[in-house]
């Protein structure tokens, strides 16, 4: 008979699974719904918006999310820096629709979040050709994961949604 | 949707267009709009090439909610789109 490795659940996976529960809980108390990207590189969840009324919006919130046991803040710092493939920025930036980059602190057990084309969008001096492998972010400390931040990526996506609109409506 | 299935971004775009969806294209995605329904809004995709995961995902769960097309229907679609004649 084959022997077949028994495999092990450490800590990295509990800490991420974690990580997704924590968000999706934020993202349920709204009375959003979440689903899980299992195959998609670079993307891990995608968030649905529903009105009052139980009625899907159009449109979505993606997102990347990076578990860790403990994120480093220097003390009196608002923001901390947290590194993130060029790779995967590629793909985040070619997504129409709002990409949150969100780092959950199993520690703390809470996440930060960063909308990313906003924040590439306000490096003007930002070159994704010639970044290197790697590319630090600054994520604010004040940007914590809650259903308030829940409903601002909802308004981000409402507001790219309307950018669209208008640019198809002025090619009619 | 149990795995993800292989179908190109212009198989899904005929068949949302027969659900009365009207493909437009922005300087940063291309969109299948429908009159009463709204918008479907997806990356800058090449007319061969496979459509993301996620993509398949949100288009799955925005046509059954809108009662445009039910969930097990557009599995169907997958299975036909990606099943050898």
């Amino acid at each position: 008979m084959k022997n077949i490795l028994r495999k092990r659940r450490t800590r990295e996976h509990v800490i991420a699974d974690l990580s997704v529960n924590f968000v999706e809980r934020q993202a349920l108390l709204c009375g959003y719904t979440v689903e899980r990207i299992v195959h998609d590189y670079g993307i891990d969840l995608e968030i649905f918006v529903f009105n009052q009324r139980g009625e899907i919006q159009e449109g979505k919130i993606l997102v990347q999310l990076k578990a860790t046991a403990r994120v480093r803040i220097e003390p009196g710092k608002r923001f901390f820096s947290f590194r993130v493939a060029r790779s995967d920025l590629v793909l985040w930036l070619a997504q129409p629709m709002p990409v949150a980059l969100i780092v959950y602190d199993a520690a703390r057990d809470l996440a930060y979040w960063l909308y990313v084309q906003n924040y590439f969008a306000k490096r003007k001096n930002f070159n994704l050709f010639a970044a290197g492998k790697q590319v630090a972010v600054h994520i604010p400390v004040q940007q914590t994961v809650n259903p308030k931040a829940m409903r601002k990526l909802a308004r981000f996506r409402k507001r790219v949604l309307e950018q669209m609109r208008d640019e198809i409506h002025e090619q009619d | 949707m149990s795995r993800t299935k292989a179908v190109s971004f212009g198989e899904l775009a005929r068949f949302l267009s027969e659900l009365g969806f009207h493909e437009k294209r922005t300087t940063t995605a291309q969109v299948l709009e429908h009159p009463k329904e709204g918008m479907l809004v997806f990356r800058l995709y090449k007319s061969d090439e496979r459509v993301d995961e996620g993509d398949l995902v949100s288009t799955r769960k925005f046509l059954d909610y809108r009662g445009v097309l039910a969930a097990r229907d557009f599995d169907a679609f997958l299975h036909r789109a990606t099943t050898p004649a």
